[in-house]
């Protein structure tokens, strides 16, 4: 009796639920082949730009693109670097495809199409939904292999286990955003799978894997206001510096050679250590740590005395390996030069009001919210301070 | 008999008003968390026009029965359908953000004092430019008041609002959903008061702003349930980055080799920006001098050598959500 009250009111859901995981289970990839017999997959391709024309957010439509990449890599293909592909590609037919082909020497195109995309959230499931395809075509553009795959992510009362704890712990881990990195990744391991492996010439893998070294990496300054970070190793691949969550990109000077200034101002603020990347065009990297250059140790707040028209520098030291002789001498200092800069407002930005050879120099009667920058022997500079009056 | 007839059509009127209609149409996966602008709404009259915002429009146009309110019913109405989207699984931007840049791309009533909104001329941009040049969105969002009237029948009032949303792809131009919702509330005969008294006062409390107010509620209610979602991903709990101002100091367009270019950018506090120079210089990275002013300095190598490259300013969240905008200013070169 009591079996029966329970039963009666789940054998509705019987029916809905059998015909969904029928036609759930019923959807797997659709491939198609024009590969002839004898002939392989290209080795290398690149994956040519993203369509970001569909109602898809940008992140996301990133996201899947960065998973089919990295599992394309895993299936053995050698996969052109994405700064290669954008720095090349005008549109995403990337009609200059040729110029790919002969400067990467690649193989084939790949392009991803994400046709739909759902995500339906039932009265007690959802059911995630991520459809889309992956063609492979070869220099000549003759499409090679297709492959279309509807990935979806089932949960909740419905559609997973018929359980209510279940069904509540799977719908809580729906909330995240977490949920679709998921369906990414299971939607590119899928579809790339049942691409046919690629055959490389031992020789050519060997030429693109681990050819891309890094000999040296130096940060300095190069004037008074900025630092120079330049690394040397091999020659036409793409350099950057990481620095707290930015990457920035050096340009090649020579070959073999990378470089870029950045401003003083923004080491004052990040961390002092960074590292530099280097990448070959295939994506093979190499890191280095290295260390942007110190800011000045000497502190030369209140230490700027302005006042009868002029702005006097009563510490220098800029530079100095130690910091002691700074925090007691307030003797006129010896400073190379000094600069002066104002803004309308404290917050800047400043504009440089003028440049002295000296530790004093002459301040324009009208001049709001002043700092003072010292420059020291060998052109180091010092923090930007603020210019008390007194 | 005439009375009885005249009685009985008034009556089947008078109900025939009090019907709710909601028809939309949804063209896109509203679980997308697409990042939406919500641009001012507008009142139009029955030819669809767009209608002057005057004081008659105002909320309570009814003295004595309720108190006086400050917003017009499209700004009303757009106030409750931005709190409605809460429940949406959409980015959506802050509207005091829509509303500043809107003002600084010069989409104000020239002259205004203070300054208001020139609404012809924002339902008039595309939502292409709207996006592109504006503001950082995939899609935006028109709101339309088609109706918001209070009829008064000696034994019956009737409150109407009609909206008209539309949400239109900045991408595709597509309308990935629209909505035309009217619904109506009445008091007095047709609620059945139980005396005399009743059924004269009933009428009138129903001219009351309260009662407009508590219907236009559930038009933006039910107006955005289509759009709702349950699990929205974790990152809508915080609005996207956003950037107001941004802009550089060539003002020639010309930067020396010895010399650099300074870019600052006013937006949203505490976030990560950088700036970019055409395909030249990535991501260069901005320090934020004070809450949401950043600065930002490019020094050219004496390799750089370009020509016509925009600047772009670009913040991101932690969530890697990001808002990037074109300096319009002249583009830079180098040689």
């Amino acid at each position: 009796m009591h079996r029966n009250l329970r039963a009666a009111p789940l054998s509705w859901l019987r029916v809905p639920a059998v015909a969904l995981c029928a036609a759930l289970a019923a959807c797997g990839p659709t491939v198609t082949s024009n590969l002839s017999a004898g002939s392989s997959m290209p080795g290398s391709v690149a994956l040519l730009p993203p369509d970001y024309s569909i109602d898809i957010p940008r992140e996301r439509i990133n996201l899947v693109r960065q998973s089919v990449i990295n599992q394309l890599r895993n299936r053995g293909f050698i996969v052109l670097d994405d700064q290669a592909v954008i720095a090349t590609c005008s549109s995403p037919q990337c009609p200059e495809r040729s110029k790919l082909a002969q400067q990467y020497s690649v193989d084939g195109f790949a392009t991803l199409k994400l046709d739909s995309f759902s995500r339906n959230n039932f009265v007690a499931g959802y059911y995630n939904e991520l459809a889309g395809d992956l063609s492979v075509v070869d220099r000549s553009g003759k499409e090679l292999v297709s492959v279309k795959q509807t990935e979806r992510e089932e949960g909740g009362l419905l559609l997973q286990s018929g359980q209510i704890f279940e069904a509540l712990l799977s719908s809580v881990e729906n909330t995240g955003d977490d949920v679709f990195d998921k369906l990414a990744d299971k939607f590119a391991y899928t579809i790339v799978e049942q691409l046919p492996a690629p055959t490389i010439p031992a020789s050519r893998l060997a030429q693109e894997s681990g050819t891309v070294a890094l000999s040296s990496a130096t940060a300095t300054w190069s004037s008074p206001t900025t630092y120079k970070v330049c690394v040397r190793g091999t020659p036409s691949s793409f350099a950057y510096l990481l620095s707290g969550k930015s990457r920035t990109n050096l340009r090649e000077v020579s070959p073999g050679s990378y470089c870029s200034n950045f401003s003083g101002l923004v080491a004052e603020d990040s961390a002092h250590q960074a590292s530099v990347e280097l990448r070959s065009a295939f994506g093979t990297s190499v890191r280095q740590d290295v260390s942007l250059p110190a800011v000045p140790p000497c502190d030369l707040k209140s230490r700027v005395k302005s006042g009868d028209g002029q702005v006097k520098l009563l510490c220098t030291q800029v530079g100095a390996a130690s910091a002691a002789g700074c925090s007691t001498s307030l003797s006129p200092c010896s400073a190379q030069k000094i600069l002066l800069f104002s803004a309308e407002t404290p917050a800047g930005p400043f504009l440089k009001l003028r440049e002295a050879a000296s530790s004093s120099a002459p301040l324009p009667q009208d001049a709001q919210n002043v700092q003072v920058m010292a420059i020291g022997a060998g052109g180091v500079a010092s923090l930007p301070v603020k210019a008390d009056v007194q | 008999m005439k009375l009885t007839s005249f009685l009985s059509v008034a009556t089947a009127a008078l109900l025939a008003g009090c019907q709710a209609t909601y028809k939309h149409t949804l063209n896109f996966n509203p679980a997308e968390p697409i990042r939406i602008a919500v641009l001012p709404f507008a009142q139009v009259d029955s030819d669809g026009k767009l209608v002057r915002e005057d004081e008659n429009l105002l909320i309570d146009n009814v003295g004595l029965v309720s108190s006086k309110q400050s917003e017009t019913p499209a700004e009303y109405m757009q106030s409750l359908v931005q709190s409605e989207l809460s429940n949406a699984s959409l980015d959506v931007i802050t509207p005091a953000i829509v509303q500043a840049d809107l003002l600084h791309y010069g989409f104000a009533k020239p002259g205004s004092n203070p300054v208001t909104m020139d609404l012809d001329r924002v339902f008039a941009a595309t939502p292409s430019e709207i996006c592109s040049k504006i503001l950082s969105c995939d899609a935006v969002l028109y709101g339309k008041v088609t109706r918001w009237d209070r009829s008064y029948y000696g034994l019956q009032s009737v409150a109407t609002v009609a909206v008209n949303l539309r949400l239109v792809s900045a991408k595709t131009g597509k309308v990935m959903y629209e909505i035309d919702a009217e619904d109506s509330e009445s008091r007095g005969i047709s609620k059945g008061p139980t005396g005399f008294s009743n059924l004269a006062l009933e009428p009138i409390k129903g001219l009351d702003n309260e009662i407009i107010q508590n219907l236009a509620r559930e038009v933006a209610d039910r107006s955005i349930s289509p759009l709702s979602n349950r699990s929205r991903p974790e990152f809508l709990k915080t609005a996207p980055p956003a950037i107001i101002a941004s802009g550089h100091d060539a003002h020639s367009g010309s930067v020396s080799k010895s010399g650099k270019l300074t870019v600052v950018a006013f937006g949203s506090p505490s976030q990560s920006a950088t700036f970019s120079v055409g395909n030249v210089a990535l991501n260069v990275p901005m320090l934020e001098r004070a809450p949401g002013h950043y600065i930002g300095e490019y020094f050219p190598l004496a390799t750089d050598s370009f020509s016509k490259q925009y600047v772009v300013v670009a913040i991101k969240d932690e969530y890697g959500r990001s808002t990037s905008q074109r300096i319009a200013k002249t583009p830079v070169s180098v040689q």
